[in-house]
């Protein structure tokens, strides 16, 4: 396999006194979709953010294409596009307005063009129209199509589905798949595993911070005799727990 | 710093803002509606109250020495349809009695000619009363020269200037100046509009979450930082300039009225007081005091929200910080009769209201403007560095401000 396009080693995130999460390690390879996969509060969401150099790790390293998002901010994000649930838009200005804007910032030849193509691609017909008064899932096209104008080869996806109608869901794993076909390397992070189940090529578990398990679907499911991921996820949750307990 | 980047930040801040009707109306329109009629209801509703207005009878002073002649003195009795007439009031010093405000208005009559008008000239209704003595006197004179030469327009052209004694006390005179209301309206106006809007573009940003998407961006953090500012420093400006404007439009309706209003359209009297002489050098300077003033505002703020925790937290602290810069310029009013020293133009906001009414009355050095420029522009470089600092140590997006 190629080299690995995102590299978390030992990660650990604080706020204040609070540890978010704590020696995480993964790795993520181009044409590969990894899933993060964890509870509300598992630490998904912060080590995505240090990925975008949004937070700056308290210990280990994170290297995105081999370049620190600290050090590097600028080279890392004209190779990554980040997708949260609910990104905030500006609500005054219609979708093309957005895209102009946000999208002017990596200097495209064509901008107008990367428009219009994301625009047929990803079918907003919608696009000049005020972006306050779009629906949630015309919100989170407007979003993937801000995140990739750029074409890039790392993407993050962050509780990405949340709120979206079966239509736009669907929309959204039909496009995670596509991406990791072209050659991206694809973090996908969930809470909801029949999603992580269906789209992930690996997916690594984590819980209090910590990674509890990693491995393809079919590996995690053998390690523990679950007949899916989300029984899988519970029995290796538990098994922590325990070992936590255990004196 | 990249340049495109920084004017795609204004565009991004300033869109936005621009298709708000209400805003544009608020900051940028409201002052040419208010301001005109602050300044002239004002003076107006003090005539009124104390029943001074244009055609209601008023004590005039003369000197019992010197008495007026028979049609001057009727004249001034029966006034015009435009100017009402006086009750005259042969004293022994008009002077005195002006001053002691046992009478409007005063005029000694010299035989050879020339007449000298006595008024507490500062205050409001003084002024209305020099220019309604004036109109009677005009009318007299006018009147004498045609019946020599026979022919009213030639006499018109003819009439002596009149000479006017100030017969207010200094007191009267700091007071009814009220130098400091120009500067003081374009510099308030200025504060409050880059205040909201600063705060909008950051803290409302960040509270939105769009400063965090901008941030997935590969713009830097100066430019996000720069052009903030610039955004903030440019709404800011458009409003102070619309309050000039008013302050400017206000004067020349004065001019209209019966409340002085100046010499001539460049050079013009408020009617609450103070005074605008519009020349090139003024206005340049005005214009250039008002946008540096509005950056360093803009940055200092822009920073300032940086570090608050809430829009709420934001807007008590910096209200607290506007009423204390209020409450100096009020202070300032009186500082018209006092030395200006060189270490007022290195004086952030000072420097301002003391620039700004300088350039008003058009008596701004070039090394008073360039100090003032150059204080606000370096500082306003400091602030917009400190903001972008703040942005690099992540302090600024949600989830990351306990770290």
């Amino acid at each position: 396999m190629n080299m690995a396009l995102i590299e978390v080693e030992k990660l650990e995130v604080r706020y204040g006194a609070k540890t978010a999460v704590s020696g995480l390690s993964f790795g993520v390879h181009g044409g590969e979709v990894y899933g993060l996969l964890g509870p509300n509060g598992a630490g998904k969401t912060s080590t995505l953010r240090t990925l975008a150099g949004l937070i700056a790790p308290a210990a280990g390293r994170v290297a995105v294409a081999g370049r620190d998002p600290q050090r590097d901010r600028a080279a890392v994000l004209r190779r990554l596009g980040m997708v949260m649930a609910n990104t905030p838009l500006p609500e005054q200005m219609t979708g093309r307005e957005a895209l102009r804007y946000y999208g002017a910032f990596y200097d495209l030849p064509d901008l107008e063009g990367r428009i219009a193509f994301l625009e047929a691609e990803l079918d907003m017909p919608f696009l000049d129209e005020e972006i306050g008064d779009y629906s949630t899932g015309m919100r989170q096209r407007v979003n993937v199509a801000r995140a990739i104008i750029h074409e890039p080869d790392v993407l993050v996806l962050d509780e990405a589905t949340n709120g979206l109608d079966v239509r736009s869901r669907r929309g959204v794993l039909e496009f995670v798949a596509a991406q990791r076909d072209r050659g991206a390397a694809v973090v996908y992070s969930t809470h909801v595993m029949a999603e992580a189940e269906e789209v992930c090529d690996r997916v690594g578990i984590i819980d209090g911070g910590r990674l509890v398990a990693e491995g393809t679907v079919k590996e995690l499911l053998e390690m523990t005799g679950a007949r899916n991921l989300e029984l899988a996820y519970l029995e290796l949750a538990s098994r922590k727990r325990s070992e936590e307990v255990r004196p | 710093m990249n340049l495109k980047h920084v004017l795609n930040v204004i565009k991004g801040d300033l869109w936005p803002i621009l298709k708000q009707r209400g805003y544009i109306n608020k900051f940028v329109l409201t002052p040419l509606l208010v301001i005109p009629l602050t300044l002239l209801a004002t003076p107006l509703a003090l005539k009124m109250a104390s029943g001074d207005s244009a055609t209601a009878p008023a004590v005039l002073a003369i000197d019992s020495a010197r008495p007026l002649p028979r049609e001057l003195a009727r004249v001034l009795e029966k006034g015009l349809p435009s100017a009402g007439g006086f009750l005259l009031m042969p004293v022994e010093d008009p002077v005195r009695y002006v001053a002691e405000r046992k009478a409007q208005i005063g005029l000694r009559y010299d035989p050879k000619g020339s007449l000298e008008v006595i008024a507490r000239q500062t205050t409001v209704g003084g002024a209305a009363m020099v220019k309604r003595l004036g109109t009677l006197l005009s009318y007299y004179q006018a009147m004498k020269i045609a019946a020599v030469v026979g022919d009213s327009q030639t006499a018109s052209q003819l009439a002596p200037q009149v000479r006017v004694v100030d017969a207010a006390t200094p007191a009267e005179r700091a007071l009814g100046s009220m130098a400091f209301l120009i500067p003081m309206v374009v510099v308030i106006w200025l504060l409050n509009t880059v205040e909201h809007t600063a705060l909008e573009i950051s803290i409302g940003d960040r509270e939105r979450g769009t400063l965090e998407t901008l941030l997935l961006t590969p713009v830097s953090r100066e430019s996000v930082a720069y052009g903030k500012v610039l955004a903030a420093g440019v709404v800011g400006v458009a409003a102070s300039f619309s309050a000039w404007v008013a302050v400017v439009v206000t004067g020349w309706i004065s001019r209209l009225l019966p409340l002085g209003g100046g010499t001539s359209l460049s050079n013009l009297d408020m009617p609450i007081g103070g005074q605008i002489l519009l020349t090139p050098w003024g206005t340049f300077g005005f214009f250039t005091v008002m946008i540096t003033s509005g950056l360093l505002f803009a940055a200092f703020i822009l920073w300032f929200g940086f570090f608050s925790s809430s829009m709420r937290d934001a807007r008590m602290r910096l209200s607290a910080l506007g009423l204390t810069i209020m409450f100096a310029g009020l202070g300032l009013q009186f500082s018209d009769t006092l030395a200006t020293r060189s270490w007022v133009y290195l004086t952030p906001v000072l420097n301002g209201v003391v620039a700004l009414l300088e350039a008003a009355k058009s008596t701004l050095t070039p090394t008073a403007l360039l100090s003032t420029a150059a204080v606000n522009l370096v500082l306003a470089g400091l602030f917009a560095s400190l903001a972008a600092r703040a942005l690099l140590r992540g302090r600024v997006l949600p989830g990351s401000q306990q770290l």
